[in-house]
């Protein structure tokens, strides 16, 4: 089996999933915690735009979708505060819109060239050492930040007036979730996919909830899920050639099977 | 010699939707005392509180909190919430929800020191939670909640407390206990402390001064004058049903309204 990481695609994929595994599963306690979810979803699909309008523009595909992402998730928390909106309604209309865009300029250049299916559902094959070098930067300046706000983070959590009161800026530090999320998930493409990336966003973190009484405890394991899936999910993807988004996002599923059928926590 | 004011609210205006909540409202605390706010449901009792928290901007008028703007003060104050909309499964142990009374005097990046740690037993001390410290918060039951909010508050020491509707969904047996031990605070530990309550019958027993507002302050004095002055039942729209606690046997002094007394 460890014939396959002798190969340079395979050490780059597995190094891709660590990092983006690691952060993925750190930030979908918060999404799990403040039911973001679906912004997930909305920000992740809103990177096909993003995609779009680079490979329109004949610019760095992953610069125009982290780009166009980090737009997209800071007009998802605008929207919502100046319409007085739930924020899953102006995900749902930024979501579609972003789409939309893609598809509009994906329309203008016929036989744009793009493995369009790679991007949707992630390819062990696509991750490049500068995919790498940007996943990297990115690990470093996510984990960085959620490690100087852990204090600010865990209690927006767990009670938002309290946040308020302690004195923390509650709009600018979901602001700053929001982006952090739009960064990881634009790293996580080109290993996970479009439609598939979101998922990671979620599963951890669930199973961390589902079985954590304390808040750390939450973080460990919603970390080792993120590691077994990929790690598992990376070997499937070669063993029987199938998109790496899928065998990882498969392999989380049936973790949070297991844990739903015999794992949840009592009380 | 009179006592330095710890609050000081000064013709506080507030409305929501140009429906108004606080009308012109003047009052002031006195430090070391023991204050009851009451009032009508939909009062503004709540309202008040969270201006003097700086989680609300009055839309006139001034507020002082040890000489300071409201949201400037919060290392002086505790505050305990009427409920928290919490998450049951909420993976959070009992003492991490005491550490976050901390958080504000922490700073940004750090984490909690030893003194920190210390602050957090001693507060689960004071309200009898150890026992239960390192339970899920979720897994509480309403009394033992109560007190681990209060925990909460009372960990960054504050000179003023502040409660709203602290016994809501508590026990009897469990109530009588929280308000001999908010006694003790004003006692032992000098506090100030400010109690919104719709209890008129427990909150008059325990308080030295009682606030009476609806939209506006009704009447502001020791229990016995601002219920002697039948002016509760303005504020209140009709007059006040009391349940009095000075007996073995808690019972209700209800006072005729004016249709029935015709």
């Amino acid at each position: 089996m460890l014939e396959m990481f002798s190969y340079g695609f395979m050490v780059r994929a597995l190094m891709a999933g660590v990092l983006v595994g690691t952060l993925l599963a750190v930030l979908s306690v918060p999404v799990n915690l403040k039911r973001l979810s679906f912004m997930g979803v909305g920000v992740s699909h809103s990177a096909f735009g993003g995609i779009a309008i680079g490979a329109f523009l004949g610019i760095n595909l992953t610069m125009s979708a982290l780009v166009f992402s980090v737009v997209v998730a800071l007009a998802i928390g605008w929207f919502s505060r100046r319409g007085g909106v739930h924020e899953d309604v102006s995900t749902g209309v930024v979501f579609a819109t972003s789409m939309a865009l893609g598809v509009l300029f994906l329309g203008f250049m016929q036989g744009s060239g793009i493995d369009l299916f790679s991007y949707l559902f992630g390819s062990i094959l696509a991750v490049t050492e500068a995919d790498l070098v940007m996943a990297g930067v990115v690990f470093v300046v996510v984990t960085g930040i959620f490690f100087y706000l852990r204090k600010e983070f865990l209690v927006d959590c767990c009670d938002e007036e309290w946040a308020r009161f302690s004195g923390v800026n509650v709009e600018r530090l979901q602001d700053l979730l929001h982006v952090m999320i739009a960064l990881t998930i634009v790293v996580s493409i080109k290993l996970l996919g479009i439609v598939l990336v979101s998922a990671l966003l979620v599963i951890p973190g669930a199973i961390g909830y589902m079985l954590a009484h304390a808040y750390k405890t939450q973080y460990l394991i919603s970390i080792a899920v993120a590691l077994i899936s990929v790690l598992f999910g990376l070997v499937f993807s070669y063993s029987f050639d199938i998109a790496s988004g899928a065998s990882i996002i498969l392999t989380a599923s049936f973790l949070f099977l297991l844990t739903s059928v015999f794992g949840k926590k009592t009380g | 010699m009179t006592k330095a004011n710890v609050v000081e609210v000064e013709n506080v205006s507030l409305s929501f939707d140009g429906h108004k909540v606080l009308d012109d409202v003047s009052f002031s605390i006195q430090a070391g005392s023991f204050t009851g706010l009451i009032g009508p449901n939909g009062a503004g009792k709540t309202t008040i509180l969270r201006v003097l928290l700086g989680l609300l901007k009055p839309d006139g008028g001034k507020v002082r909190i040890f000489g300071h703007p409201p949201g400037k003060s919060h290392s002086f104050i505790g505050y305990v919430p009427q409920s928290i909309t919490y998450d049951r499964m909420f993976p959070v142990s009992v003492r991490e929800v005491v550490m976050m009374g901390r958080f504000g005097t922490i700073g940004l990046g750090r984490g909690p020191k030893e003194k920190d740690h210390a602050a957090v037993n001693e507060a689960l001390s004071v309200v009898g939670a150890q026992s239960f410290a390192d339970k899920r918060f979720g897994k509480l039951s309403g009394g033992e909640r109560q007190r681990a909010l209060i925990a909460r508050a009372l960990c960054v020491k504050p000179h003023l407390l502040l409660l709203d509707e602290p016994t809501t969904g508590v026990d009897v047996v469990s109530q009588d206990t929280f308000y001999k031990m908010l006694k003790g605070l004003v006692k032992n530990m000098r506090m100030t402390i400010m109690l919104v309550s719709h209890d008129l019958g427990v909150i008059t027993k325990m308080v030295d001064d009682l606030i009476c507002i609806n939209q506006k302050v009704f009447v502001h004095g020791s229990p016995k004058d601002v219920l002697s002055d039948g002016v509760i039942g303005q504020a209140y729209g009709c007059e006040a049903e009391i349940l009095m606690h000075d007996h073995s046997t808690p019972h209700r002094v209800v006072r005729p309204h004016d249709h029935e007394a015709k």
